[in-house]
């Protein structure tokens, strides 16, 4: 059993998100403040925090700086600031995800899961093996032509595993259309239409949680597309 | 280790006075020197100054001093042994000594005529001198006058009874001398027959004439005065029995009177002054040998007979007393050890070259002893208390010169300097702040009346106390005077050093204030007045005093070219100040807002202008200032409130989800929810299209730009929406190039606008119909621009001008009922300014067009 600390100020929101959870299977234990997030956190064995950030008291950047203090637990933040400079900040002191209001419920629980299983299950990874290549959650096997993100099994098209493939393997490198057409096709790119681009975009709404906020696959406009490398 | 950079007031006291008293005592021994450098003598009567004081001297004797007596003595003694020689025998005087009347009034005559002459007793020519010459007036012609002094009577009035005569006409003291001569001499003298019978006046002789019947012209009668004969010659004639006719009587006359007058003076001078030169009463010692009608003489104030005495003797007798002069006049020899040279004693002699005859000859000496009081002994006194000391003295008054100079100068350096931490600063006392001027006038009378305080004491010394010049007392006086100017002195010196220093000197004059306010006042008149009359009112003066000056002459020439100068000056500056105003107008009106003129340095129009302008720039700088601040504080208070109604959107959706997920069978209660959920995701698109937008437009975000192609950017995009256009049946048509289209832009930024392009085409393309992309490249001049155009057919009818297209919550008035917040173009518009682009949008029946233009990157250059 999971324990998840969900801390709003709100607590409708709390309350909705106790509903989703619970219906997954965790354990939701409830703050709307920081100093009772604190508390909570010392009293009860949590495995991942949900955390506002704008909150009467003790805000969520604040509590996220204590809590980093002596815990190393997954951090969700939650806030109606939707500025990359927040978002930013967030990351930066210690966040682990930082998801804005108003959200998709079915998103957070997803990010929940991602964050849960990443944090469980970091410490034995299987032994590696060649035909295996790893962008953070997102792991292909080779041998098999099997895609995970967080231990979820992903169906891919020929295609948009080759795709995936070439991107995976050449972490951080972008690759314009053009590039990934004459690779995966073997073939010169002449007016190369949105084919790529089209399997890229399905790609995405396969393997991410928002494919508008790609963690894994991001598009860089006008020049092309990569995995972001992982740490 | 630092000097000190300021003086004590301890220190500034005694160094103060240290001057005083430096200044003090080179007066005292200036005034010293300068009272006792001119020494006077009084001599044989005569008072005379010698300055001795610049000259380089050594012992009296060899002093100018010493010569000048000693000249101005020669002069003198030579005088009385010339006068003794006239009325001295045998070193006494003779009274009945005869005197050749003649010779003696022609003695200065190198060549005297041999004529006719008479002797006359020296006391009785002195005493006829003393009482002077009585004349009595007869007329004759000269015929009868000549016969007189031929044959001692006339043809023609021959009245021999003197008692008988008319004696009205004489003069009461002739009257009683020809009675006394009547009386007492038996024989009768020819002057007094003559003034008996001739007439005392021309009528009187034409009278007589008349009565004797004889005719004269009247231009015959001649006048003759005929002395009357006090005294009698030596050999006791009358003056008139030697002479033979009327010329030699007048001859005789004049010469006696001439000898009677100069023996007189000779004798009062003799009598007066005959013991001057006598051994008690000078030092000096002469002898003089000269023949005396032919007769070897001494004349000598030396106690001995020269008489038979060899040359050598005498002179070696003369060289005993000390200084000494042997004088040969034959050869104009000189013997002596001063330095009175032969020229000197020829020139003294020559002058009396009557009385010296042949074989003369001089000693003179000096006693070194100085026995008696005279003028060399004075002169000597003088001398010698004053010229040993007086190198010294003046040394020292040199020295003391120069350490007053020495301390003045360690006050002028220090004056006026505090302490501070840092070092020191200038301090003004309270007389320091007299303005300059009066202050130096007033600084100058005190100092003179110092001088004339010093000069009226020094007048009333030498009136009364005889010896004053030379005594201590004046020097003294003269310090303690100089310690009381030098009081003044320093007391304004000091404070214009202090004013020098502060910077006061000019600032704090009345010359200063008077220009100043004379400046103030024109410059105000000038400020104050209308703009015509300030430029033509000048022109015509400079033109009146042109023409005026211009024709009178160099002078007026050149000041009116000076004047015309200083108006070019003038003209010169105005202009500078008139482009200066321009040139900050222009560039305020290019944007620099914060731009401003000094218009404190200008007058005038100039001043107004400057004035208006500033005046403009602040208002355009305000107005630009508050509408970036109303701007920013719209985008907070959205950015605000959007985050406060993101909150509770947040639990709508998500219970709206939880809704979703009951198995609800209703119909229409599902219907309700999906009502429910499309709202609450359009107003959470509102909500975040209305925060960008809002700080979009004001500019309040920061872009990274970055080389992107713009055609990837395009097929990327595609790729994207391909399943939405697909879902609307919306066919692309794409017109790109081959080769990559370099722009640069932040490329989130660009992806936003082209996704809200693309957004806008899904959401209101009519279904079925096709929307055209293009990229291409234009070249315009230097630059090179891809150009995105996207058109496609808009479902609704568009009734509003395209540029309103836009403007923010500005939709098609029926898409406004649609999905989207109305804000798609309007960010996308403004990113693309943003992003230097330009965005432009088409309207033409159905036909919906947006045209993006960005300056193309050049082929290898990475970034601009």
């Amino acid at each position: 059993m999971m324990n998840i600390l969900v801390c709003d100020d709100d607590r409708e929101i709390v309350e909705a998100i106790e509903i989703y959870l619970v219906q997954e299977g965790y354990h939701v234990i409830k703050a709307y403040d920081g100093e009772q997030a604190i508390r909570a956190l010392k009293q009860n064995e949590i495995h991942l925090l949900i955390l506002d950030v704008m909150m009467p008291k003790l805000d969520g950047i604040h509590a996220t700086l204590k809590i980093r203090e002596y815990s190393s637990i997954p951090i969700i933040m939650l806030s109606a600031k939707s500025e990359d400079a927040d978002k930013i900040l967030g990351l930066n002191i210690g966040a682990d995800d930082y998801v804005t209001k108003p959200f998709n419920p079915l998103e957070l629980v997803a990010r929940v899961k991602s964050q849960l299983r990443r944090y469980t299950k970091l410490g034995n990874l299987n032994v590696e093996n060649n035909a295996v290549f790893r962008a953070g959650g997102l792991v292909i096997n080779d041998d098999t032509k099997e895609v995970t993100v967080d231990d979820e099994p992903v169906r891919l098209t020929p295609i948009e595993y080759n795709i995936l493939l070439l991107l995976v393997k050449n972490q951080g490198r972008v690759f314009s259309i053009d590039q990934i057409y004459e690779s995966i096709w073997e073939e010169e790119a002449i007016g190369a239409d949105n084919t790529v681009a089209v399997h890229i975009r399905h790609i995405r709404e396969k393997i991410e949680i928002n494919p508008k906020e790609p963690r894994y696959l991001k598009v860089v406009w006008g020049v092309g597309y990569k995995i972001e490398k992982q740490d | 280790m630092k000097k000190k950079q300021e003086m004590g007031k301890t220190r500034r006291a005694f160094q103060t006075i240290l001057h005083r008293l430096f200044i003090a005592a080179a007066v005292v021994i200036i005034v010293a020197l300068a009272c006792n450098s001119t020494v006077t003598v009084e001599n044989n009567g005569k008072v005379y100054r010698q300055n001795i004081a610049l000259k380089k001297q050594g012992s009296f004797e060899d002093s100018t001093l010493f010569y000048d007596i000693f000249r101005e003595e020669l002069d003198g003694i030579t005088r009385m042994v010339v006068i003794k020689s006239q009325l001295e025998t045998d070193g006494s005087y003779n009274g009945a000594k005869e005197v050749d009347i003649a010779q003696y009034a022609h003695r200065n005559e190198e060549f005297s005529e041999t004529g006719a002459t008479a002797r006359y007793l020296l006391d009785d020519l002195i005493k006829w001198g003393n009482y002077g010459l009585v004349t009595e007036s007869v007329y004759a012609t000269q015929a009868e006058l000549d016969s007189y002094f031929a044959t001692g009577s006339s043809p023609f009035f021959m009245q021999n009874d003197l008692t008988a005569g008319d004696w009205k006409q004489q003069s009461e003291s002739t009257r009683a001398m020809l009675a006394q001569s009547v009386n007492e001499q038996e024989e009768e003298t020819l002057s007094m027959r003559m003034i008996a019978q001739l007439p005392s006046s021309r009528e009187e002789y034409l009278r007589m004439a008349e009565s004797l019947g004889k005719y004269v012209e009247e231009d015959d009668i001649l006048r003759l005065d005929i002395l009357v004969p006090r005294y009698l010659s030596a050999e006791g004639l009358d003056l008139a029995e030697y002479a033979s006719d009327t010329a030699e009587y007048v001859k005789l006359r004049e010469d006696l009177r001439i000898t009677s007058k100069d023996l007189f003076y000779n004798f009062t001078e003799y009598s007066g002054q005959k013991n001057y030169y006598a051994a008690s009463a000078t030092n000096v010692r002469y002898c003089y040998r000269l023949a005396v009608n032919g007769e070897i003489c001494y004349f000598s104030n030396v106690e001995g007979d020269f008489n038979g005495k060899k040359i050598d003797e005498i002179t070696q007798k003369f060289s005993d007393y000390g200084k000494y002069v042997y004088y040969n006049a034959d050869r104009s020899e000189i013997h002596t050890n001063t330095h009175i040279g032969a020229d000197l004693m020829k020139t003294v002699i020559g002058s009396y070259q009557y009385a010296f005859g042949d074989n003369t000859r001089v000693w003179l000496a000096v006693d070194g002893s100085y026995p008696a009081v005279d003028g060399f002994s004075v002169a000597r006194e003088a001398y010698n208390r004053l010229i040993p000391y007086y190198l010294y003295l003046a040394g020292a008054a040199v020295i003391f010169l120069l350490l007053s100079l020495l301390s003045l100068i360690r006050l002028t350096r220090f004056e006026g300097r505090v302490a501070t931490q840092e070092g020191y600063q200038i301090a003004l006392r309270r007389e320091d702040r007299m303005p300059t001027e009066p202050f130096v006038l007033l600084g100058a009378l005190s100092f003179a009346a110092v001088l004339a305080a010093g000069y009226a004491g020094y007048s009333f010394f030498l009136s009364a106390w005889e010896d004053a010049l030379h005594s201590l007392w004046l020097p003294c006086c003269a310090g303690v005077l100089a310690l009381f100017g030098d009081y003044v002195f320093l007391f304004f010196y000091l404070s214009l050093v202090r004013r020098g220093k502060a910077h006061t000197l000019w600032k704090n004059s009345l010359l200063r204030w008077v220009l100043q306010r004379l400046r103030r006042g024109f410059l105000s008149l000038y400020d104050h007045s209308h703009i015509l009359v300030r430029a033509m009112i000048p022109f015509v003066l400079l033109l009146a005093l042109n023409l005026i000056l211009g024709g009178s002459g160099v002078f007026g020439i050149l000041s009116a070219a000076v004047m015309d100068v200083a108006a070019i000056l003038l003209l010169y500056r105005e202009k500078t100040n008139l482009g200066e105003i321009v040139e900050s107008a222009r560039r305020i009106g290019g944007g620099d807002f914060s731009l401003k003129i000094d218009a404190q340095k200008m007058h005038g129009e100039n001043r107004t202008l400057a004035d208006a302008v500033n005046g403009i720039g602040d208002g355009i700088k305000t107005a630009v200032e508050q509408s970036m601040k109303d701007e920013r504080l719209k985008a907070d208070l959205i950015t605000n409130v959007s985050h406060d109604i993101k909150t509770p959107l947040t639990s709508i959706i998500n219970f709206v989800n939880l809704l979703k997920r009951e198995e609800i069978q209703d119909e229409r209660i599902r219907s309700y929810i999906d009502v429910l959920d499309s709202k609450s995701q359009r107003l959470k698109q509102l909500t975040d299209d209305l925060v960008e937008a809002s700080k979009i437009s004001s500019g309040n975000i920061s872009l990274q730009m970055e080389r992107i192609n713009f055609a990837e950017l395009v097929n990327q995009t595609c790729g994207e929406f391909a399943d939405k256009f697909r879902e609307r049946c919306l066919e692309i048509v794409r017109n790109m190039p081959e080769k990559p289209v370099y722009i640069e832009a932040d490329s989130r930024r660009i992806w936003r606008v082209v996704e809200n392009l693309f957004s806008n085409a899904c959401k209101y393309a009519l279904e079925g119909t096709r929307v055209y992309l293009e990229i291409r490249t234009i070249r315009e001049g230097e630059r090179e621009f891809a150009i995105f155009s996207m058109k496609n057919i808009s479902a609704q009818a568009l009734n509003i001008p395209a540029d309103e297209l836009t403007e923010r919550f500005i939709r098609g008035d029926i898409s406004r009922s649609s999905e989207g917040s109305g804000l798609g173009l309007s960010i996308a518009k403004n990113l693309t300014e943003l992003q230097k682009g330009k965005f432009e949008i088409y309207l033409d029946g159905d036909l919906f067009k947006v045209l993006l233009t960005f300056p193309c990157l050049e082929e290898g250059r990475e970034s601009l």
